[in-house]
């Protein structure tokens, strides 16, 4: 099994009556309440946790893509990678992703992608959302009814640019170009892995399955309720006579390990409920624009996971609520670890995606809740798969990634050099 | 009356589904339907069926929503509807539209004129103005939405019209109740409304100007523009716009009626309707 650490970003300095006086975190979310100097001190606080996170040993390091967003403070998840090809060494940067069609042409991932490959020797796992109807219809104005075609052409001009040989035309329905050759190339051949984060779309299972795509369900509810799309991926695996490879699922979990189960709550649920109950304060309007869920999902009942944000948090939550629940997974080590076993079992998946840093938990405890999990909750999971040969992983990851150059190092090198 | 159906193909794109009805030897006159879609029994297609030879196509993607994927953009919504024409022998017909399909029938008579003989337009999309947005459909909730399309939300129509939607609350009374996503009618309910709704966020998302009001000056047909005094959709001010942009049009703003003004003053519009287009 491998562990990795995944931020979100949030503003942690929302007001106590922001759900009250607020119809959405998400979209029209009031500028006024953004305060820069404080968002500089919390992008560099998060890109400490991420650098703790590789230096721990976790095996990935994760960020993501939100638009006009006060939990998601990246709306170019590729500004942080590249941050962070500077000073982290070991942990792949997984970045969950771009969504490709809010990228025009889409060609620009491809080079962005191939560059932070490059910058990072190898350690690129590429992920390719849809992106939330939030980020993609109303604040970027996709239109609903053409999003995933236009964002499955792009994702294939991009996995066919990485690999071609020579520059070729492109005629898309979306996208038309009549030079195709971006440079520079990804470091990882044929390509870096594929990821794609999805939030429950029955197409998207078969499209990944056919395509050696990662799939990772990226909720916000816990593999308790996680389980019935979990369960609709493996079984459209066996339908397509593929083989349930855990390495082929990745799961988003909150967690957070603590000395006890009643530790936890002291530690946790402040900020747990600060996610819960202000970040996820999403206006239902913008949770499910017509043709952004597909027909066959609405056939198959599955409400999309932020129009069940939008419904099912429509009352102040406790800690009680989301612990019971599974929506944090919460308390002392063996807690933690029977949970995660039951889930392993359950949702068979191998890359476990952790939500370590959530809502406006503070670097002190979001660095203990790192540690703490790395070094009494990860052994006991570890081996779990191992009889599974992950592809879906970067393998050709050059050995000594050149970290940033000291500035000491640059000056006596010159001085080296004049004497 | 009862309204017929019929399939006619077509060379591009899906093939339409075309609802009938009428005496056969009267003048057509073509109706584009709101987004709410059409049947049958649609009440308002059937009271103009009473007085006219009436032909409703269904916009394309209502019925299936994959055949959107033929239909590209508004310049080929338009060449679908210039193509149906064609199929019918229509040519300088009458047409009305409402809202969406209000949309559709001004770039008809913009991007085919030829086509369009006379024009009814009655609470059309398709312009946008920064002083009286349109309300955003595509985000506001189902219910609100219903109550926002009658000039009366309190009246026995409108009452009733929202106690048939999917996800209007219990008998009980109890708020906020969703859809119940175990029940395969409701589900399928929920699909067609879908389906309507995404083929018209298509030609209207984000904004649902797509040029229209760059091209009106080509509409030829005398035109008359209806409007509900209480809309609060797209506000009676578009009836303005609408009347500046096409030359020698009229205008008539109806009291006592919203967005819904074909089923609010239902014999009032018909009555228009028929003294514009002639029988």
């Amino acid at each position: 099994m491998k562990f990795h650490w995944f931020h979100l970003m949030p503003y942690s300095d929302l007001p106590d009556d922001f759900r009250q006086k607020n119809r959405s975190v998400w979209v029209d979310v009031d500028p006024k309440l953004f305060d820069p100097a404080k968002g500089h001190r919390m992008y560099h606080d998060y890109l400490d946790e991420l650098e703790y996170a590789d230096q721990l040993g976790y095996d990935g390091i994760c960020c993501n893509e939100h638009h006009q967003n006060a939990y998601g403070l990246m709306p170019s998840p590729n500004l942080i990678a590249a941050t962070l090809t500077r000073r982290t060494q070991q942990a792949k940067l997984v970045v969950m992703g771009n969504s490709v069609a809010l990228y025009n042409p889409p060609i620009r991932v491809a080079e962005e992608f191939a560059m932070l490959d490059c910058m990072s020797g190898g350690r690129l796992v590429a992920g390719f959302p849809v992106g939330t109807p939030m980020d993609t219809v109303f604040c970027y104005g996709e239109n609903p009814a053409t999003l995933r075609e236009k964002y499955r052409e792009g994702v294939d001009l991009i996995v066919k640019a990485w690999q071609a040989p020579e520059p070729f035309v492109f005629n898309g329905k979306y996208t038309q170009l009549r030079y195709v050759n971006p440079w520079p190339r990804p470091l990882q051949k044929p390509h870096p892995p594929v990821w794609i984060p999805g939030g429950g779309s029955v197409e998207t299972w078969e499209w990944c399955l056919r395509n050696e795509f990662l799939y990772a369900y990226l909720s916000y509810f816990g593999y308790i309720r996680g389980r019935q799309v979990m369960d609709g991926y493996w079984e459209k695996a066996d339908e397509l006579g593929i083989d349930r490879n855990p390495y082929r699922a990745g799961f988003l979990q909150f967690v957070a390990v603590a000395d006890s189960d009643a530790q936890a709550e002291d530690l946790y649920s402040e900020a747990a409920l600060y996610f819960y109950n202000r970040c996820l304060n999403l206006y239902e309007g913008f949770s499910n624009p017509p043709g952004y869920t597909s027909v066959a999902t609405m056939r198959r009942g599955i409400a999309g996971q932020v129009q069940a944000a939008a419904q099912a948090l429509s009352d102040d939550l406790t800690w009680t609520d989301i612990v019971d629940r599974g929506y944090v997974v919460a308390g002392s080590p063996q807690t933690v670890i029977d949970h995660l076993k039951e889930m392993a079992d359950t949702m068979n998946v191998g890359h476990l995606m952790l939500l370590l840093q959530f809502g406006n938990l503070s670097k002190e405890t979001t660095m203990m809740n790192t540690e703490r999990f790395i070094s009494e909750v990860a052994p006991k999971l570890r081996d779990r798969f191992n009889e599974w040969d992950d592809k879906w992983w970067p393998t050709q990851s050059l050995e000594a990634a050149n970290p940033a150059a000291p500035v000491d190092d640059a000056k006596a090198s010159i001085s080296g050099a004049q004497s | 009356v009862t309204l017929t159906e019929r399939t006619v193909t077509l060379p591009f794109g899906p093939p339409a589904r075309l609802f009938e009805g009428g005496d056969p030897k009267a003048t057509p006159l073509v109706y584009l339907h709101p987004a709410g879609g059409i049947s049958a029994e649609d009440p308002f297609a059937n009271r103009l069926a009473a007085d006219h030879r009436l032909i409703a196509p269904l916009a394309p993607g209502f019925a299936d929503i994959a055949e959107l994927d033929d239909v590209r953009d508004i310049w080929e919504l338009g060449q679908w509807y210039d193509d149906l024409f064609e199929a019918l022998g229509l040519q300088g017909a009458a047409v009305i539209g409402h809202s969406f399909g209000g949309m559709v029938a001004a770039e008809l008579a913009a991007q085919h004129p030829a086509r369009v003989g006379k024009l009814v337009l009655v609470a059309p999309v398709g312009l946008w103005s920064d002083d009286h947005p349109v309300v955003d459909l595509f985000a506001t909730p189902a219910l609100e939405l219903m109550d926002l399309v009658w000039g009366d939300p309190t009246s026995e129509m409108a009452q009733a019209a929202k106690a048939s939607m999917p996800m209007a609350a219990p008998a009980d009374g109890s708020e906020g109740a969703a859809p119940d996503l175990d029940d395969k009618a409701v589900i399928e309910q929920l699909v067609a409304m879908t389906q309507g709704f995404t083929a018209v966020a298509k030609f209207m998302m984000p904004l649902p100007d797509k040029g229209l009001s760059r091209r009106l000056y080509r509409v030829k047909a005398p035109t008359l523009v209806l409007w509900g005094a209480k809309d609060r959709l797209t506000p009676p001010e578009y009836a303005d716009d609408f009347g500046r942009l096409i030359a020698g049009s009229r205008v008539e703003v109806l009291d006592d009626a919203g967005h819904m003004v074909t089923l609010e003053r239902s014999d009032d519009v018909v009555g228009l309707v028929g003294s514009f287009v002639g029988r």
